[in-house]
């Protein structure tokens, strides 16, 4: 059983999906039904993870084929991390989406809750696959799941998931190409076979292009500036049961493919061959975090100012992998697991707050405070984590990024993070001053608990308050599960 | 190490943090919710006086309780330093939170309970500072610090109060994250450790970003008001008083003024600043930050707004008695700490008293309140004597220390400019004291009968005494003073 761990932690989201697209459409039957099989799915999901830990590394091969021909799995101490990662997340986005689907999704349920345990299957396959094409497949599965998941939305997120089809595909293509070319020079799509060929032969213009290719590919799908542009309108229209799912894991699981295709596959080839790229790539990530965090200044509805966030977050985590200093590529994976939690929080808050004020522009945020104390801790305490506030895990994982770029002497990345903690700071305390501040209007209205908003806002704050644990044992998370997978 | 020293150890953070649960479930009896913050005020002070009976036998109290950072605990430690910082924040605090009680029923405050709470909050993350062993722990107690008196600053939740907390939060939070930061992390990637006392001895000097490094920490800390980033200070004055009192007189910017002090002395080191001619460059800037805050004092007219630029002043005498980096001036500026501390909170106590009592803000309107508030103005010439640095008040000693520091240190420019911003303060405190003994007070409807409220008053009355008695007996905080600046230039743990 527990050799078969790996292929359930993705076929198991697989098949309930297949047969809850043939559920009734009965809301509290299929709530109950998606709570208990994630968390099952989470069962499973830890089990692997005790299961890395044990054997350092897990590995399968698909229907018996031996690695080069057929498909491996493969499961290191940090993929079991983020597969236990997805599945919580599922299932917190999941309970904290349940109280939209009346409004937002309405008569299709099973169909989108078919297209949710779908992305999840996608999302545990891009953690667990060693197969450069099997990723890819992957990849396009969970990106057609979420332009369902997206499109469910209505209005405007028609065009938006337009707009996300169009570049979400140029992207998938790319990455496509990319391994096309590796096929084509090594004759193999194993990662693990790819590094060691590539270790071995001389160095030509045709790997260059085929990184280029994958890199690009990945940076779209990453929404890293000026790549961005799908994001924030698909995160904003689409309903919140997709966007508490898809906003924390989706760009973070691109993260960890370019993680996967810098150093198992190009491993140290990439600093031999082509330095020059850190030097752009690290520039880039600057740029992309000062945009992100102006593009977030700029909104005014909440939702929207989070999705801005996470474009700013992925500069920091590629800034941190192009960083030619092991701390930057450290802090760049831990804060793919503290910005997961974090955007959740986010997330759930945004539900929260529209369930406790009756909306989510900060026009709607005055009196927060009194309506729903709960989700407005929960909001201080995100706001906190991005902010960079000891201990909260967001602080550690800067503090590794900026130690990892000044001893690299890379001066602009260090800056920019400086001031997107700065604008966090703004953004943030410009929406915690409306909910904290009375408002000005002449007359108010009586001020009523919110019981929804503080059932939703007590579940934002105890994951909200887990920041702080994560941040308190970063340094055993560090050393449990990510310095194992970075090379020295 | 065993168990109780933990514990002791720990306990100045966690007692005050204990109280906020009885606090809260107290909100509707105010009686027994001052009462739980009196007690815990008091457990917390026993807790410090046990430290610093550790401490003076000689005993190692060390806890590193996590590790945060490769080489960087989460680390506790008690050292002469902290102890003078623990019993300024721990005596003072019962005092205050009795001072606070009387006045916010005075003033009839709105959200009395989240007040005190944040002021608990407030108190443990001081005490927090005062313990840490090393920069990112300080760090860490720092930041908590400055986000648990926001809602303090803001407590009216007015558009007066909203600009007050923006401009608090840029500047605290500008400082700590824009400059102590970076710092912070350049020192670590040069040494690998923050331990106060050992990173020093591994850093090396180099030209001009040594120069850098120091002014990070001098601005960075921006807790500390050396100008230009003192702005937030006169604008914090729209808290309640107990707030500008303990806080803004004392615990906050105290703990500005201790961190930088940290960073000098024992993140950068004696040598460090020696070299490049650094310290010098410190001392010029606080001497400017003296001066001119000196010079602003005397045109105000709002009395808090008046003590405000006297604090960014005392700041600036403290980090410059520092940054002469001898024996004389390393004890004289932390002692002065302590020094300051009591004259400027029992000065904070009559302004809060005045406003409650007579309903007035205003210098101009203090006419023969002397005569009506005899125990309020008595307590009041006592702190200005304090802060002017006239005997017999403690705070003649520690300025005493400070010019013969400078005369030692062969600035005698410093030692003048200081001698002026005195006078300035004399030129600025006894108007004051002339105006309320001497001139007559004004016909009005309703005139003010009678002295304060005893709540407020005994505790204005107990910090000038206790001005006074240090000037007589000044030798335990005498003592760690200079325990502190022999380590500091002697090397060592």
């Amino acid at each position: 059983m527990s050799d078969q761990l790996i292929i359930l932690a993705i076929i198991y989201p697989l098949f309930v999906g297949v047969v809850t697209s043939l559920m009734p459409c009965r809301e509290r039957l299929l709530a109950i039904w998606g709570m208990v099989h994630l968390a099952l799915a989470n069962l499973l999901s830890l089990g692997l993870l005790v299961q890395t830990l044990t054997e350092h590394q897990v590995t399968y091969h698909l229907s018996g084929w031996a690695p080069p021909l057929g498909i491996e799995l493969r499961a290191t101490v940090f993929s079991g991390l983020i597969s236990w990662l997805i599945s919580a997340v599922a299932l917190v986005g999941f309970i904290g989406g349940r109280d939209t689907w009346k409004d937002q999704v309405g008569e299709r349920l099973p169909h989108f809750l078919a297209l949710f345990f779908l992305l999840v299957a996608a999302f545990q396959g891009l953690c667990l696959s060693n197969d450069a094409f099997n990723l890819y497949v992957m990849l396009e599965i969970s990106s057609l799941a979420t332009y369902g998941l997206i499109a469910f939305g209505g209005g405007r997120a028609y065009l938006a998931t337009f707009h996300y089809i169009v570049m979400g595909t140029i992207g998938a293509s790319f990455y496509l190409i990319g391994v096309g070319y590796l096929y084509i020079k090594t004759g193999t799509l194993n990662i693990s076979d790819l590094a060691q060929i590539l270790a071995g032969v001389p160095w030509t213009e045709a790997y260059i292009l085929a990184l280029g290719f994958l890199i690009i590919g990945l940076l779209l799908k990453m929404a890293v500036f000026p790549l961005h542009l799908w994001l924030p309108n698909a995160y904003t229209y689409a309903p919140d049961a997709t966007s508490i799912l898809v906003a924390p894991l989706s760009t973070k699981l691109a993260v960890f493919l370019m993680f996967r295709v810098m150093f198992d596959i190009f491993g140290g080839v990439i600093d031999d061959n082509i330095p020059s790229w850190s030097l752009f790539m690290v520039l880039l990530a600057s740029f992309g975090i000062l945009a992100g965090t102006s593009l977030s200044l700029a909104q005014r509805d909440l939702k929207k100012i989070f999705a801005c966030l996470i474009v700013a977050e992925a500069g920091y985590m590629l800034g941190g992998l192009w960083l030619h200093d092991p701390r930057g590529n450290v802090g760049a994976l831990f804060h793919l697991v503290n910005d997961a939690v974090a955007t959740l929080v986010l997330f759930l808050v945004v539900v929260a707050v529209q369930e406790s004020v009756g909306g989510r522009n900060l026009g709607h945020l005055s009196g927060l405070f009194r309506k729903s104390p709960l989700t407005a801790a929960a909001l201080i305490v995100v706001a906190f984590n991005l902010i960079g506030v000891p201990p909260f895990a967001g602080f550690f994982s800067k503090a590794t990024l900026i130690t990892g770029a000044i001893a690299s002497g890379r001066l602009e990345f260090v800056v920019a993070l400086l001031l997107a903690s700065l604008g966090n700071l703004v953004i943030f305390f410009r929406i915690l001053e409306r909910a904290y501040f009375p408002s000005e209007e002449p007359f108010e209205e009586k001020w009523t608990r919110s019981k929804r908003g503080d059932v939703l806002g007590a579940l934002a704050l105890c994951i909200g308050l887990f920041l702080i644990v994560l941040g308190l044992q970063s340094n055993t998370i560090m050393d449990l599960f990510i310095r194992p997978v970075v090379p020295l | 190490m065993n168990l109780t020293a933990e514990f002791a150890l720990i306990a100045p953070i966690v007692v005050p943090l204990l109280v906020l649960l009885p606090l809260y479930l107290a909100r509707n009896k105010p009686d027994l919710r001052e009462s739980i913050s009196l007690t815990g005020g008091f457990l917390n002070f026993f807790f410090v006086l046990y430290l610093f009976g550790a401490f003076g036998r000689g005993q190692q109290l060390q806890w590193d309780i996590l590790t945060l950072m490769p080489g960087v605990p989460l680390g506790l430690r008690v050292d002469a330093l902290g102890c003078i910082m623990l019993l300024t924040a721990g005596f003072l605090w019962p005092i205050a939170t009795l001072y606070s009680a009387g006045y916010l029923r005075g003033h009839k405050e709105k959200n009395q309970t989240r007040f005190f709470s944040m002021f608990c909050i407030a108190i443990a993350a001081t005490n927090g500072v005062s313990l840490s062993s090393n920069l990112l722990t300080l760090y860490v107690f720092y930041e908590i610090l400055s986000l648990s008196t926001y809602p303090l600053v803001t407590h009216h939740q007015d558009s007066e109060a909203r600009a007050a907390g923006r401009r608090y939060l840029a500047f605290i939070m500008g400082g700590s994250v824009g400059l102590v930061l970076p710092a912070m992390l350049t020192v670590y990637s040069m040494t690998g450790d923050l331990t106060f006392g050992s990173a020093s001895q591994v850093l090396q000097a180099g030209g001009w970003p040594s120069a850098l490094l120091a002014l990070a920490f001098l601005y960075g800390f921006s807790k500390a008001a050396v100008m230009p980033m003192h702005a937030w200070l006169p604008g914090a004055m729209v808290a309640p008083t107990p707030v500008s009192s303990l806080l803004h007189a004392v615990a906050v910017v105290k703990i500005g003024v201790f961190s930088v002090i940290r960073a000098l002395c024992d993140v950068l080191g004696p040598q460090f600043m020696t070299a490049h001619n650094t310290k010098y460059l410190v001392t010029a800037l606080c001497a400017t930050t003296v001066v001119v805050s000196a010079a602003l004092m005397v045109s105000q007219d709002n009395l808090k707004r008046c003590l405000a630029f006297s604090t960014i002043g005392q700041l600036s005498y403290i980090i410059l008695a520092v940054s002469l980096f001898n024996v004389t001036g390393i004890a004289g500026g932390t002692m002065h700490i302590f020094m300051h501390a009591l004259g400027k909170i029992t000065l904070f106590f009559c302004a809060g008293a005045i406003a409650v009592h007579a309903h007035k803000k205003y210098i101009s309107q203090f006419d023969g309140l002397g005569r009506t508030m005899p125990w309020t103005f008595g307590a009041f010439t006592v702190g200005c004597l304090a802060i002017i640095g006239l005997p017999p008040t403690g705070g003649f000693l520690s300025k005493w220390m400070i010019v013969t520091a400078c005369i030692k240190a062969e600035m005698p420019v410093i030692a003048g400019l200081l001698l002026v911003s005195s006078l300035l303060k004399a030129w600025a405190f006894f108007p004051i004291i002339f105006r309320a003994y001497f001139k007559a007070a004004p016909e009005e409807e309703h005139p003010i009968k009678g002295d304060c409220d005893p709540m407020m008053r005994v505790p204005l009355i107990l910090t000038a005494l206790f001005s006074i008695i240090v000037f007589f007996y000044p030798y335990y905080i005498l003592g760690l003073a200079q325990f502190f600046a022999e380590r500091v230039l002697m090397g060592g743990l």
